[in-house]
């Protein structure tokens, strides 16, 4: 009740903002508000290391009881990279405990780009590669096909695709990434056989 | 790579990506915005690695958690600013009551909690409630520390009516049950209709007797939901909001469901369903700033009570 009487909602301000207004005036609301910002990131920083949604969860919330105290200490100048630091040395710091040697492991392919191109691979003529895309994308199991035509071709977003589907939205994300990975597979395999 | 300041445009790319609710072209976007940011990218790479996960209900759930921790651990002399707040609020209550109380009148229902087939058993009887701390007088807000309040052993409670005259809401006892010293877990179906500045601040009325099953319209505490009447400082939040946020529809729906913590307040809030990030936050401050929950019951009934 009390925000209704500031000036400005912690929601309209920038991080920077926040933070000096934090730091003066100790209001947790306002480390909250800025923390809750940037949630997906933490999360998703998280989940890279644990691989588990709930220790992600978890870490997020560790995360948050560490920057109560470290935001006074430190002087912060761009928060967002600070704290991108911060949940990474803390997961790396429980995966060291728990001794647990993990690989970061970005396959490409993982990475959509805008041009369907990878920079490793030399792809053949269009037409060459649009009949070695038909060819995978039929070899596909009938989910992640039909997922994967919902998807590109037809433009629904994975929401529209569940609810047609009547699944849950991580379960067509699922069909239409190990497709996009099958399918680069594929060509690849097609494309040096040619 | 460098790492640059999420864009706004990342991080509502990243919202639409978390929901599902993104196209092809946008995720192509989001993936080329990662490729310039080192934090985007190293979070893609993440969610990626859970794909089957409802990344979206998690990070809800850490944001509701989120504002809990961050509600209980107030400013030094929070307690005396909120008395003076509370002076405000109440002048600002009498300025507001006026006119058609259908129209104008802000809603927040009780509704059966969201998940059939899981109820809880026949509640036993409940001991005597324990005495609770007076509220200081005047101040409607539990924006002071909750006092310690008996936590229900049942297994289920329903909505409370916000913090006016104390209203009991009689609640049936469930058939299927649960144990008996499980949270109680309910959810709250929180109609927010136009709450123009002129909304009234009328007394509340006893709810009527309980229903079998979740009705929309029949005011009732437990089974189905329940009109409860607006507090004056939940009607102070609403003008604030559409003040904030001019372009948002007036009206929506949120249906949350949410635990109660031994100090009697609101925890573990989860969306249900949504209307949109801004009324999605709005209808969990309104429920956080509500009143305090505490269960008195006896004869194999719980009764809702704020504290005294």
């Amino acid at each position: 009740m009390l925000r209704i009487f500031r000036k400005a909602a912690p929601d309209d301000l920038p991080d920077e903002a926040l933070l000096r207004q934090y730091r003066q005036s100790g209001d947790q609301h306002l480390l909250a508000a800025l923390f809750s910002r940037h949630v997906p990131l933490v999360y998703g920083i998280g989940l890279k290391y644990f691989k588990d949604q709930q220790q992600a969860e978890d870490v997020c919330m560790a995360v948050y009881e560490l920057l109560v105290n470290k935001v006074l200490e430190h002087d912060i100048q761009h928060f967002v990279g600070w704290l991108h630091a911060l949940a990474r040395n803390h997961c790396l710091m429980h995966l060291r405990k728990a001794a647990v040697q993990r690989e970061e492991n970005t396959p490409p392919e993982l990475m959509q780009s805008a041009d369907q191109r990878h920079h490793t691979l030399e792809w053949p003529e269009e037409e060459a590669q649009l009949k070695a895309l038909r060819s995978c994308l039929s070899g596909l199991p009938p989910a992640q096909q039909q997922c994967i035509e919902e998807f590109y071709l037809s433009g629904y977003s994975y929401k529209e695709i569940a609810q047609s589907r009547q699944e849950t939205v991580g379960r067509v994300r699922s069909y239409i990434q190990n497709g996009r990975r099958n399918l680069r597979i594929c060509m690849e395999k097609l494309i040096h056989r040619a | 790579m460098p790492e640059h300041q999420p864009t706004p445009r990342a991080a509502h790319l990243l919202q639409k990506y978390l929901s599902g609710d993104i196209s092809k072209g946008e995720e192509a976007e989001l993936d080329r915005l990662a490729l310039k940011d080192a934090v985007l990218k190293e979070a893609m790479e993440g969610l990626r690695e859970v794909p089957e996960a409802e990344h979206d209900e998690a990070v809800r759930r850490v944001r509701a958690r989120l504002r809990t921790v961050g509600g209980r651990r107030l400013r030094p002399g929070a307690i005396a600013a909120a008395a003076v707040a509370a002076g405000l609020v109440l002048a600002a209550a009498l300025w507001l009551q006026k006119g058609d109380d259908s129209a104008r009148e802000l809603a927040m229902e009780a509704a059966k909690p969201a998940t059939e087939g899981t109820r809880p058993p026949a509640a036993a009887p409940l001991p005597a409630p324990a005495p609770q701390t007076a509220r200081p007088e005047g101040v409607p807000s539990p924006l002071a520390a909750p006092p310690p309040v008996a936590r229900p052993e049942s297994d289920k409670e329903k909505t409370a009516p916000p913090p006016q005259p104390p209203v009991l809401a009689q609640l049936e006892e469930d058939a299927n049950g649960t144990e008996a010293n499980e949270p109680a877990t309910f959810s709250t179906e929180m109609a927010m209709e136009d709450a123009a500045a002129d909304a009234p601040a009328v007394p509340l009325q006893s709810p009527p007797p309980p229903k079998a099953k979740m009705e929309r319209a029949a005011p009732s505490a437990f089974g189905g939901p329940a009109r409860i009447q607006a507090s004056a400082d939940t009607l102070l939040l609403l003008k604030a909001w559409h003040q904030a946020y001019p372009r948002l529809p007036r009206a929506g729906r949120v249906v949350l469901a949410f635990e109660v913590d031994e100090s009697g307040r609101p925890a573990r809030i989860s969306i249900l369903e949504g209307a949109s990030p801004e009324a999605d936050s709005l209808a969990q401050r309104i429920l956080l700033n509500g009143p305090l929950w505490s269960p008195v019951g006896a004869s194999g009934k719980m009764i809702f009570s704020p504290p005294q």
